[in-house]
């Protein structure tokens, strides 16, 4: 356990970095959007140049408005993230093989085995993904405090935490509403990282070969997870049709666990 | 002792290793000589499990688990193997994390002697100062065997003459070491045994003193022969 938690704090430092980069991006984006949404509105009504009609009495514009407003300053803020980790589940891994010294030597020889070199860098993406949406929790915060110091006050209106969050359609994919759909998401986030994981591992024990049979088993999975999602139309019930999701869910994450930790220990090559 | 026996290993249609049979002692220093692409080096990483024979077995006495192999056997490629943004201080920190063989005293002794900067970057040193680094990460365990796989090269004549010095001191005393290497004329009159390959096979096992008293023959003599036919 020491060396799995050792191996994982090492993972977070590779990548501290580019975190902080892309926490930083985010931020900046966002606060970005807000304060150009906030400003294009007040002008509409020439409040900020003080060139405002007499009688017209602007419309209020709430917090939850601007977010609901500003679908593509955050979509910019938070999908180059989102594209830097999904690239970065290859890269976690690859990084160690390339390069002038290559770090997978010392991490397969490593005493403590290789098991926990598998799962620290599968916690980690996952500690990367949680980090960048607990980001968007306190950014959501710090966008509530600036509307509240650059909205006119002739603008404000109070608007809920939650109206605000779900007025973006990014933010009801990340964050959606129900629990249930939260765990379908992220279960399928999830799913999807140990079965890259899982090709990955095929191409380095194999190589070419290992790219065809990653093709193979990645199309299988896919395959699968695809008739699962269509037995609804089997006339089954909705409990029967969940329970049919699960099973396959269940079964594609415990092959894929399976069949990359006998490559790691058994296969792969240096 | 470490048992090679039997060992195959193809890579894809060419066959790199076929049959190879022999054993390195513990307190001799065994060379393993080849032309390029002989199966030198796979040899080095199937000991230490790091690329699977096709068939065959490799047996290190005393040790029944990969943990206990990476306790007892250092393996020193020719790279550093440490991620490139880390420092040398950082590199040896996280060796003394995980092996218990780790000797730290021994560390600081071939940091001096090989005169490395502990606050340099893994990423920004020459071929020649990584190579030393990675001769004091695996020096630096008190480990029974020592793999090297090709020491000198791509080294400049001073950095060669300093790891050369490695194989005539106390560093090595006592352990096995298997070192593969072109620059064989470097350790020559350091070795004990060679083992030659040639089409993935062991064409020659020699003793090199009982070559040198009786035959009159150098490693380099008896490798002309069999590579220049």
């Amino acid at each position: 356990m020491r060396h799995y938690f050792k191996l994982l704090a090492l993972e977070v430092r590779r990548f501290r970095w580019i975190m902080v980069g892309m926490m930083l991006y985010t931020l900046v984006v966002e606060c970005a959007a807000v304060a150009i949404d906030i400003h294009n509105f007040a002008n509409r009504y020439g409040i900020k140049e003080g060139t405002r009609e007499p009688g017209v009495v602007p419309q209020s514009y709430s917090f939850a408005d601007v977010i609901g407003n500003t679908q593509g300053g955050f979509a910019l803020g938070i999908f180059i993230p989102v594209a830097v980790l999904v690239a970065y589940v290859l890269v976690i891994w690859y990084r160690d093989w390339f390069g002038r010294h290559p770090f997978a030597f010392r991490q397969l020889m490593l005493p403590g085995g290789r098991i926990p070199l598998y799962f620290a860098k599968l916690t980690a993406i996952f500690l990367f993904v949680f980090s960048m949406l607990a980001l968007q929790l306190v950014a959501m915060a710090i966008l509530k405090l600036e509307y509240a110091m650059v909205t006119p006050e002739l603008l404000k209106e109070p608007s809920r935490f939650t109206d605000a969050m779900y007025a973006s359609e990014i933010f009801k994919l990340l964050l959606p509403l129900h629990f249930s759909q939260f765990l379908t998401n992220y279960g399928m986030g999830f799913l999807g990282v140990l079965l890259v994981f899982a090709g990955i591992l095929l191409e380095r024990s194999y190589r070419i070969r290992g790219i065809v049979l990653a093709a193979l088993y990645l199309a299988l999975n896919i395959t699968l997870l695809v008739l699962a999602s269509m037995s609804n139309e089997l006339s089954l019930y909705p409990s029967e049709t969940i329970a049919v999701c699960l099973t396959i869910f269940g079964l594609e994450v415990a092959g894929a666990i399976w069949l990359s930790l006998k490559l790691i220990t058994r296969k792969i090559s240096a | 002792m470490i048992r090679i026996e039997n060992a195959h290993k193809r890579y894809r249609w060419r066959k790199v290793l076929d049959g190879v049979t022999f054993s390195a002692e513990k307190g001799q220093i065994t060379c393993l000589v080849g032309m390029n692409g002989a199966g030198k080096s796979t040899l080095l990483k199937a000991i230490m499990g790091l690329t699977p024979l096709s068939k065959g077995s490799i047996r290190v006495d005393g040790v029944g688990s990969k943990r206990e192999l990476y306790e007892k056997v250092s393996f020193i490629p020719d790279h550093a193997a440490m991620p490139g943004g880390l420092r040398l201080e950082e590199g040896l920190q996280f060796m003394a994390d995980y092996y218990k063989s780790w000797n730290e005293s021994r560390a600081q002794e071939l940091m001096t002697f090989f005169r490395l900067n502990p606050r340099d970057r893994v990423g920004n040193l020459s071929k020649g100062t990584a190579a030393k680094f990675g001769l004091v990460l695996g020096l630096a365990l008190d480990t029974e065997f020592v793999l090297m796989d090709e020491p000198f090269s791509g080294i400049d004549v001073f950095s060669r003459e300093m790891i050369g010095d490695v194989f005539s001191s106390r560093l090595i005393e006592d352990r096995g070491v298997l070192v593969t290497t072109h620059e064989i004329d470097e350790i020559e009159h350091l070795l004990d045994r060679a083992v030659l390959l040639k089409d993935g096979k062991v064409v020659r096992d020699i003793d090199c003193e009982q070559v040198r008293d009786e035959q009159g023959k150098s490693v380099l003599d008896v490798m002309r022969e069999v590579y220049r036919g």
